[in-house]
């Protein structure tokens, strides 16, 4: 067989079984890397390999699956020196049988970010190099398998088409539950690979061919019919006496019979199997035709963890977007990913599907911004994302670090955005937005718009994106502007959605712009445009106005089956003008408590506000501080309510009087209202309330950055704008930033003896780059001590003797 | 037995967070009050939904641990001080947790601490499942376990978990990796070496003289131990 042929074979063809179970029978010890074995023992993987050909197998992995820099780490041989080697034995093989000598690929043995400290751009260089060693070394094909974290496969899959143009198959291994180790489902995983360019997708190792079968049969389902899919299952379970496996070669091919029905391309084993395992396979599979009947494909969008098949109204979060949000352009030039994550997170707990992201404004680097947002997006939600930008370098680095299948927002009927757009599209497997308008702008007519349409959607289609992946957007008029065309856009939308096959998406909410009680306008649209057969509709979750049309439009549809959705979400709610008349009520009665609620020890207008902060109350401080900007500068709160409530309760912790738990409820409290402040400061167009500039930075290697999440919470609690560098942060990182921003003041943190090192380096950096700035530390095992002889200037206890030493060095006291 | 194979540990997930012990890594001293033991409840639900903890253990004589280079220092022999073999532990409380204390802390420090503090918690109560059934399976032996030891306590040293992590196979069989740097990831995760012998073993835990902590520990100016509180 010719590489080329792979996927035209007549019937399933066989895989091999296990490697390390034949290693561990020839004796190889526990805990010796077996690829090493392919240079000083090369007849031995050889007579395996060939074992396996013998059997029936017809593609032969290559003993490579832990070759990768961090597992040969100590190793006296190169990756390229053991991949090439490990080809070689592969080959000669499978020469005599016909067979496929696959690069076998493993998981790199790091966690990637953002739970592990490998970066994403590093794993894509790593697979670059193991690839580059297969193709040199001549493999027919890249096999990566029992990948755990779809992101890493993600890496593995660029790498590999950037680097080859062989065929690629990919496998993941899951547990009982239907997830992998990192939550990821079946069919997040069939739909991710395949829209990356893998050739056949598989599930291997992990559990045997009865568990794995309801899996295997959920990733041919989400997969096309003629999409090839192969599983390479475990001799059973392991047994508890960690001696091996559980089932006999009898079993396993018995187990291995309904996967007949599953049309497979190929099938296998994993750990626990042999030869004999794999020869028992002939009969099973002897007369099985690959190929399943076609079937009508959904259209589905997808993180890891979560996997929306539009099917119906599905909400797309629309506030990650600057536009006309002076606190949110502010909070993207100052790199405050924080802002951002807070919106993602309410909007996702307020019933959002799907996240719009837009981060084009003014003095804003979007495509570097891009890529940093939906890397912070996708540490704290688990939402599919939409990337929303005119702009194709931005969307193409979004594009490359997305964990999963977005939905790229968007394209239109110029023919130079349709060239450069489609093929990012494509290349990333993301589904894709298509506006109804062209190079001459807006046009009223709805059949007008619908040619348009009708234009992206043959141009999506010619690119090869599939038409269940192209959603028409027959754009929002502004009603108050446009009202004789308001209907042209529903009537366009229905057209798409039936004339072309497509799914439909608009932004909602612009119909009600210049108006007054905009979400009157805008539910009643939305409610028009879902009759009318919208998808996805860009809205604000937050309006509950909207959402109740949503809920309701399921009931009235009966696409929410006994109202189960409805009732779980308002049984115990009463409506909206309700719930204002109830909140007016209790609003009257609080505040005429308010006199006799303040604390002894504060008086005056600030007191409510103080004893807020003070009790670690967010909403009560939030609210209130929104109310007393009505008639106070920002800063005076800043000054005279919340730095004396913070000052009340660090005197009170440094006394002892009370503790961690108090002093950070107090500042998360104090964090609320400053949010409140900010965005006061932010619409007035005012100056910042900076009282200096400070740079943290939890050090290289480090994880653990719950320390100075506190400390920059206090600093900016202080008012001090913090550049916050995360964790795990490259020396230069700090070093560039420290000179570009003209920073005198860095904070270090490091909670691990292993990572003081880091430290010191990031010091040292700093003093050889000769800038001015002074530098203070903290961290569980340092000590004053320690602090002062690795160059620091200040060592801080706690995040209370930070703030203490920025005032300081700041002049305030 | 020389290094023994890898073996699975079935571990349920805990029913419920022990929400004190939270309360004492949060940072609270004595009786927790109100409104911080609302807000570690708060925090406990979405964090047990996330958590996926999973085990695996293997049965090895010390000598051959000692040749693999896993046991250093001095503490770890004092604490296996009359066992010939020992069991060696490793459990993680899965990604989800981190996942789960990052969101928590978005917006809300108090939060991502208590959520923090909690999956350290619910490590623990995982680690202790896990001896649970360890001690199970060495009493169908007639045989005895001391305490667990972990790589950082005493003089034993961080720097022998990748060989731990290598010797358990436990990227593979339970996603739990080390960094260059030693560090574990999940995060909330613990590796522990119990001593197995055929009489009654008590082991001895490392005290403070090793600790790096000795100097600052909270415990210790307070007159107490971290692991008598």
């Amino acid at each position: 067989m010719q590489a080329n042929e792979l996927f035209i074979q007549p019937n399933t063809i066989l895989l091999d079984g296990g490697m390390g179970t034949m290693l561990q029978a020839a004796g190889l010890k526990l805990g010796a890397r077996p690829e090493e074995l392919n240079i000083t023992d090369p007849q031995l993987i050889e007579s395996i390999h060939s074992r396996y050909a013998a059997a029936g197998s017809r593609i032969i992995n290559a003993n490579t699956f832990g070759a990768s820099a961090h597992k040969l780490a100590g190793s006296e041989y190169t990756l390229e020196e053991i991949i090439a080697a490990g080809i070689a034995n592969c080959k000669r093989a499978c020469a005599p049988y016909g067979a496929l000598a696959a690069l076998d690929v493993g998981p790199l043995g790091e966690l990637l970010e953002p739970n592990g400290t490998l970066a994403f751009e590093d794993a894509v260089a790593e697979y670059g190099r193991i690839v580059r060693a297969g193709v040199a070394a001549g493999a027919d094909l890249v096999f990566f398998e029992t990948f755990t974290d779809l992101y890493e496969l993600k890496a593995a899959l660029l790498a590999a088409k950037e680097n080859c143009d062989l065929p690629i198959l990919a496998s993941m291994s899951f547990e009982a539950g239907g997830r992998t180790f990192t939550g990821c489902t079946v069919e997040s995983f069939a739909v991710t690979a395949r829209g990356l360019g893998a050739n056949a997708v598989g599930i291997n190792c992990s559990l045997g061919p009865k568990e794995i079968f309801p899996m295997a049969k959920r990733l041919a389902e989400a997969l096309p019919g003629d999409f090839p899919v192969f599983v390479k299952p475990n001799a059973g379970l392991p047994r508890a006496d960690g001696s091996g496996y559980d089932i006999t070669p009898q079993l396993f091919a018995m187990e291995m019979k309904p996967y007949r029905d599953l049309k497979l391309f190929a099938a296998g084993g994993c750990c626990g199997t042999t030869p004999d395992f794999i020869k028992l396979l002939n009969g099973v599979f002897a007369d099985c035709k690959p190929g399943r009947p076609a079937h009508a494909m959904p259209s589905v969008l997808c993180s890891p963890m979560d996997f929306v098949t539009v099917d119906g109204i599905t909400v797309v979060g629309e506030r990650i977007n600057p536009t006309g949000k002076k606190r949110f352009q502010q909070a993207l030039r100052e790199g405050d990913m924080n802002y951002i994550l807070e919106q993602a997170v309410s909007q996702s707990e307020a019933g959002a599907q799907v996240l719009d992201v837009n981060v084009g404004a003014p003095g804003v680097d979007e495509p570097a911004v891009m890529e940093q947002v939906v890397k912070a997006l996708q540490s704290v939600v688990s939402l599919p994302l939409q990337l929303d930008s005119s702009h194709a370098d931005a969307l193409e680095r979004g594009l490359r670090v997305y964990n999963g299948k977005p939905i790229v927002n968007s394209v239109n009927g110029e023919t130079e955005v349709l060239e450069r757009v489609l093929p990012l599209c494509k290349k990333y497997g993301a589904a894709v937005v298509g506006l109804a308008i062209d190079e001459r702008g807006i046009q009223p007519s709805a059949d007008a718009r619908f040619e348009i349409a009708k234009r992206v959607v043959d141009a999506a289609l010619a690119h090869g994106i599939p038409r269940e992946d192209i959603y028409i957007d027959c754009l929002t008029l502004t009603a108050s502007a446009q009202q004789q065309d308001v209907l042209a856009t529903v009537e366009a939308l229905a057209r798409c959605k039936k004339e072309l096959g497509v799914r439909t998406i608009l932004g909602v909410s612009n119909i009600s712009f210049g108006l007054p009680c905009r979400p009157y306008l805008n539910t009643t649209f939305l409610t028009m445009a879902m009759y009318a057969g919208l998808d996805l509709a860009i809205m604000n979750p937050s309006s509950e106005e909207m959402m109740a049309a949503v809920y309701s439009y399921n009931v009235l549809t009966n696409r929410d089956k006994q109202s189960m959705a409805y009732i779980a979400r308002y049984a115990d709610k009463v409506p909206a003008s309700a719930a204002l008349k109830q909140a007016r009520t209790a609003q009257a009665s609080q505040t005429s408590n308010t006199p006799a609620e303040a604390d002894a020890a504060h008086s005056g207008p600030f007191a409510a506000l103080m004893q807020a902060v003070e009790k670690g109350l967010k909403g009560e401080a939030a609210a209130r501080t929104h109310t007393l900007l009505d008639e106070n500068e920002p800063l005076t709160l800043v000054d005279e309510a919340l730095i004396p409530a913070l000052d009340v309760v660090g005197e009170k912790y440094e006394k002892g009087k009370l503790f961690l738990p108090q002093l950070l409820q107090a500042a998360s409290a104090a964090q609320a209202a400053f949010e409140e402040i900010k965005t006061a400061i932010a619409k007035r167009g005012g100056a910042g309330a900076s009282k200096g500039r400070i740079v943290l930075a939890t050090v290289k290697g480090d994880v653990h950055d719950i320390g100075k999440n506190i400390v920059r919470v206090i600093l900016e609690n202080y008012g001090f704008e913090v550049i916050d560098l995360g964790r795990d942060v490259p020396v230069e990182t700090v070093v560039d930033t420290v000179r570009e921003k003209d920073v005198h003041l860095v904070g270090l943190s490091a909670l691990m003896t292993t990572t003081l090192k880091s430290m010191e380096e990031t010091i040292a950096a700093l003093h050889a780059a000769k800038l001015d700035c002074k530098v203070m530390v903290g961290g569980a095992v340092l000590t004053p001590e320690y602090a002062e002889k690795i160059g620091a200037d200040w060592y801080a206890k706690d995040a209370k003797q930070s703030a203490d030493i920025a005032k300081k060095f700041f002049g305030e006291s | 037995m020389p290094i023994g194979p890898s073996r699975p540990l079935n571990l349920a997930k805990p029913e419920s967070i022990d929400i004190r012990q939270a309360a004492r890594y949060f940072g609270a001293r004595g009786e927790a009050d109100s409104a911080t033991l609302t807000l570690l409840e708060k925090c406990a639900a979405p964090l047990l939904a996330a958590a996926t903890p999973r085990a695996v253990w293997l049965e090895a004589d010390v000598e051959s641990l000692t040749q693999a280079g896993i046991l250093k220092g001095e503490d770890i022999f004092r604490h296996l001080e009359g066992c010939s073999e020992a069991v060696l532990l490793a459990v993680t409380v899965g990604p989800g947790v981190d996942g789960q204390i990052r969101r928590a802390g978005v917006g809300d420090i108090a939060a991502g601490v208590a959520s923090d503090a909690i999956g350290s918690v619910l490590a623990e109560q995982a680690a202790d499942a896990a001896e649970a059934e360890l001690r199970q399976w060495a009493a169908e032996q007639d045989k005895y376990l001391t305490g667990r030891f972990s790589p950082g306590y005493g003089d034993w040293p961080i720097g022998v978990q990748p060989l731990v992590a290598a010797a358990l196979d436990t990227a593979r069989r339970a996603g739990l990796c080390v960094t260059e740097n030693d560090l574990m990831t999940p995060r909330k995760s613990v590796t522990a070496l119990l001593g197995l012998s055929d009489h009654p073993v008590k082991g001895r835990l490392a005290g403070c003289g090793h600790c790096v902590l000795n100097t600052r520990c909270e415990y210790r100016k307070r007159g107490k131990t971290c692991a008598s509180e």
